[in-house]
């Protein structure tokens, strides 16, 4: 006799739950984000992630306190908790609508860039594959995803680490300066893109229950954003001291070029496929989170039990979606850079925080 | 694509056919029937409702208002 595994809170820790928002923060930032930001702010860049952090240190904030305020609950339920049954469907239709759709760009960013590495491949052979990885992970459980997250995040982080100081001997400081040249119009405008970046958050309504126990909830937030930063500092600062403002708003993905980059001691070189390595990686964790977060938001929407059921039929919807979403890598890359950001704000911050507002009211309504 | 679904229906029916897990099976029937669907309209070209460019009209002015382009 299978388990049963429901939609209720799902047994993982404080540092898994943690864990399991950086990867895919992480894979998504350094394979779009860090052009989007150049695109924008140029060799400003590190002024906008340092604003950007501090704004999603906010939205951190209120989805771990409205998570508190709920205790053992997620998302979706404390939406129909909030706003009643059919209200609370609704807006728990709209998380759920929202995972699946973010779901199917963040496949699709992948595809288009595994299509630089395998030109002869068709697209959807790669995003097949990724996301039937996906569905085959996303079934055995959120645990175990959380049990494999704790081996790649810290081969991600050191692998990526090393990437880096391999290149150091070249990087040019001076490439940073003036800063704010262009005034902060550019910056702010970086700032706002890389908000796309934490529209994972919602995810962690669905795992995060774990984050939201205990009292000292402002503490884990900063711990999560000061890793973020410094993983995402050396993306963002890197290629532009390596090859210069200019050369860098050129590139589809400056980082992989950083990567390429690398070469030591005459004897280390080639080290591209550890980018395409360690994306790949990222990438499969946030399919597969996802990926779940969409089955067992759906299984709660249709009142069923077990998620599992609903993996494949959900992983096909998100394939084709991804195919849907866009003619082509430039219009994607235009998406990301104008309404993606601002519908991860919408439904990632601005949503949970009403929802935050109405605990608050009614809390004190109710004495 | 048809060995794919067939393939998925072996895979899943079976199992919740002998648990008795009659609501896990209605929902699957009701998904599969959907992704088969779209699937379906994916290759034969079918005029499929695409969510991207609503999104972008929604957020098209607050984005100008922004400087985000």
């Amino acid at each position: 006799m299978k388990t049963v595994q429901t939609t209720n809170p799902v047994q993982i820790s404080v540092r898994q739950a943690a864990m399991m928002l950086i990867t895919p923060v992480t894979a998504t930032g350094h394979l779009l984000f860090v052009r989007i930001v150049f695109r924008y702010a140029g060799k400003d860049g590190w002024i906008s992630l340092l604003i950007a952090l501090t704004l999603g240190a906010a939205g951190l904030w209120v989805m771990i306190r409205l998570l508190q305020r709920h205790p053992e609950k997620n998302l979706l339920q404390i939406s129909e908790d909030l706003f009643g049954a059919i209200a609370g469907r609704v807006v728990g239709l709209c998380f759920v609508g929202f995972l699946l759709f973010i779901s199917a760009v963040l496949l699709r960013s992948f595809g288009d860039f595994m299509r630089l590495v395998m030109p002869a491949t068709p697209i959807v052979v790669l995003m097949g594959v990724m996301i039937a990885l996906a569905a085959r992970t996303c079934r055995q459980g959120l645990e175990v995803v959380a049990r494999a997250n704790d081996i790649l995040l810290p081969i991600l982080i050191v692998t990526g680490s090393l990437l880096s100081l391999l290149v150091t001997k070249d990087k040019q400081p001076r490439n940073l300066l003036p800063v704010l040249e262009h005034g902060w119009q550019p910056v702010l405008a970086g700032a706002l893109a890389l908000q796309g970046l934490f529209a994972e958050t919602v995810l962690l309504g669905s795992f995060g229950h774990a984050l939201g126990k205990g009292r000292r909830v402002l503490p884990r937030v900063l711990w999560i954003m000061a890793i973020l930063g410094v993983m995402f500092m050396g993306p963002i600062t890197g290629p532009t001291t390596l090859f210069g403002p200019a050369s860098v708003r050129a590139m589809v993905y400056p980082t992989w070029e950083e990567v390429k980059h690398v070469q030591f001691a005459d004897m280390i070189g080639n080290l591209d496929v550890m980018g395409v390595l360690l994306w790949t990686l990222g990438s499969s964790v946030q399919s597969t989170l996802l990926l779940w977060g969409t089955s067992s938001g759906t299984a709660w929407l249709l009142k069923v039990d077990d998620y599992r059921a609903l993996v494949a039929p959900l992983a096909i919807i998100t394939l084709g979606l991804s195919i849907l979403v866009a003619d082509n890598a430039r219009e994607l890359t235009n998406f990301l850079t104008t309404g993606y950001p601002l519908l991860s704000i919408t439904i990632g911050v601005l949503l949970p925080l009403l929802m935050l507002v109405w605990t608050e009211i009614r809390l004190l309504l109710r004495g | 694509m048809l060995f794919g679904f067939l393939a998925i229906i072996l895979l899943e029916v079976p199992a919740l056919v002998i648990a008795g897990r009659k609501k896990e099976l209605r929902a699957f029937w009701l998904l599969l029937a959907l992704s088969f669907l779209f699937s379906l309209g994916m290759v034969q070209r079918w005029p499929l409702p695409n969510p991207t460019p609503v999104i972008e009209a929604i957020f098209r002015p607050v984005a100008d208002a922004l400087g985000l382009q």
